[in-house]
């Protein structure tokens, strides 16, 4: 029996097939932007999953720290701080997806690769804060003190998170402000709403499997080799 | 000067290529390192041992 | 385990003041990416000599193509007279937002050195036809420069 993640990513899979080829294909051109504007079809769905996983990450790492001693010594703790591993990893990679996408589109319509405006601004101390967190989690080898530090850090860097959001709303920008179906032609919603589903169930997927990776690297690290259910290991170390 | 860009389609490629090629990519190597995190002596048997409570 | 609950607690008092800070407070009037023309204007002392960012609409009828090329950037206040020798992007027309990074010369006028093309959050099929009005394009400026272009 293949696991639900794994279920859910695949039917992402064949989303992002469908939503691909409905965003280059089927979708209309945009009338001043032309081809250039089918960026958005992945461009959109890629910074809203971002979001989605940190904070995911961040509901990981209040729920480890508000985590109770039995929760700990049970080992039932364990899958906030696997979670918390996943989703900022995840969160990572489409954020770097998102910043590559971003400059292609920028240069030909903005006429410039990058510049320092609000939002491009805080999407990168945001990218930058969460990969520190996965560079805290090398440094540190005790799992009970890399799960704490590292939602602790979590939450520090989530504070980017919502700045990212109001940044064009908050701030004059050169990023235009968010889209809403009203001000989107209704075949072009359809790909976007097609590819936002179509990642963030593929990054459910990818979900599953990282945490699974999570949790045998940490029973590696804690000699529990020989269980691999959650229940009985975690706080023997 | 028609405010109407033309072309461009080739960099919508590359930025789709690109976005496909990393999730293939990251989805690669999380098999990878999954492979190599088992333990010698795990079978198949171990991993859906875990399942009924995995959740995400 | 007591400690590290009120130690996550304080994280998060700190994190939403954070936020709260920077919506609020001064931080965000510093967080400034471009001034409009009436900004500029006010501003004139400061951005003596400084590279500084200008953003507003192309205004109708003002551009002048050769070399360099010249536009006036409004904000339906004050315009501010642009020359750039750069070529700009495919987006570039009347009626659209731009914002250009230069200096201010001894005349007023502004001299580009970067010139960008801002777009809107507005996509539609071309057989719409229809052009977006000036009045909507205002929408890509920032509130106070929306507000002062529709007393």
């Amino acid at each position: 029996m293949p696991r639900k993640t794994t279920i859910i990513g695949i039917l992402g899979i064949l989303l992002y097939i469908v939503g691909c080829y409905d965003g280059l294909l089927v979708a209309p051109a945009d009338r001043f932007m032309g081809d250039i504007q089918r960026i958005m079809y992945v461009h959109v769905p890629c910074a809203w999953n971002t979001l989605v996983c940190f904070t995911i990450s961040l509901v990981a790492a209040l729920g480890w720290l508000l985590s109770g001693a039995r929760a700990r010594a049970e080992g039932r703790a364990w899958k906030w701080d696997e979670l918390l591993e996943a989703t900022t990893e995840i969160g990572v990679v489409l954020g770097a997806f998102l910043v590559v996408q971003g400059m292609l589109w920028a240069k030909p319509t903005w006429g410039v690769y990058w510049t320092w405006d609000p939002r491009l601004t805080t999407v990168a101390v945001m990218e930058l804060m969460f990969v520190a967190v996965l560079a805290l989690r090398g440094f540190v080898d005790e799992p009970v003190r890399r799960a704490t530090w590292s939602a602790v850090v979590t939450l520090v860097a989530y504070v980017n998170v919502p700045l990212v959001y109001f940044s064009v709303k908050w701030w004059a920008s050169l990023h235009q402000v968010q889209s809403s179906p009203s001000t989107v032609d209704p075949a072009m919603v359809l790909p976007l709403r097609i590819n936002a589903f179509a990642v963030l169930f593929m990054s459910i997927g990818l979900m599953g499997l990282r945490t699974q990776l999570a949790r045998r690297q940490r029973q590696a690290l804690l000699g529990e080799s020989d269980s691999d259910s959650t229940a009985s290991s975690g706080g023997a170390a | 000067m028609t405010g109407v860009m033309q072309g461009h389609f080739d960099t919508v490629l590359w930025v789709y290529g690109l976005t496909t090629a990393g999730l293939l990519g990251y989805f690669a190597t999380l098999l990878l390192r999954l492979r190599a995190s088992k333990a010698p002596t795990s079978g198949q048997t171990r991993v859906s041992a875990q399942n009924p409570e995995k959740t995400s | 385990m007591k400690s590290q609950r009120i130690f996550a607690i304080g994280a998060i008092v700190v994190a939403i003041g954070g936020i709260a800070w920077i919506a609020l407070g001064n931080l965000g009037e510093n967080l400034v990416y471009y001034w409009t023309p009436a900004e500029l204007h006010q501003n004139a002392a400061k951005a003596a000599g400084a590279t500084v960012r200008l953003g507003g609409m192309v205004k109708t009828g003002s551009i002048v193509q050769g070399t360099p090329l010249t536009f006036e950037v409004t904000d339906g206040t004050d315009t501010v007279k642009v020359s750039t020798s750069e070529i700009p992007p495919a987006m570039f027309r009347e009626g659209i937002g731009v914002v250009v990074e230069g200096t201010v010369a001894a005349d007023g006028s502004f001299q580009s050195k970067r010139l960008m093309v801002k777009h809107d959050n507005e996509y539609r099929a071309p057989k719409d036809g229809k052009m977006p009005d000036e009045k909507a394009m205002f929408g890509t400026l920032d509130d106070a420069a929306t507000t002062a272009a529709t007393p």
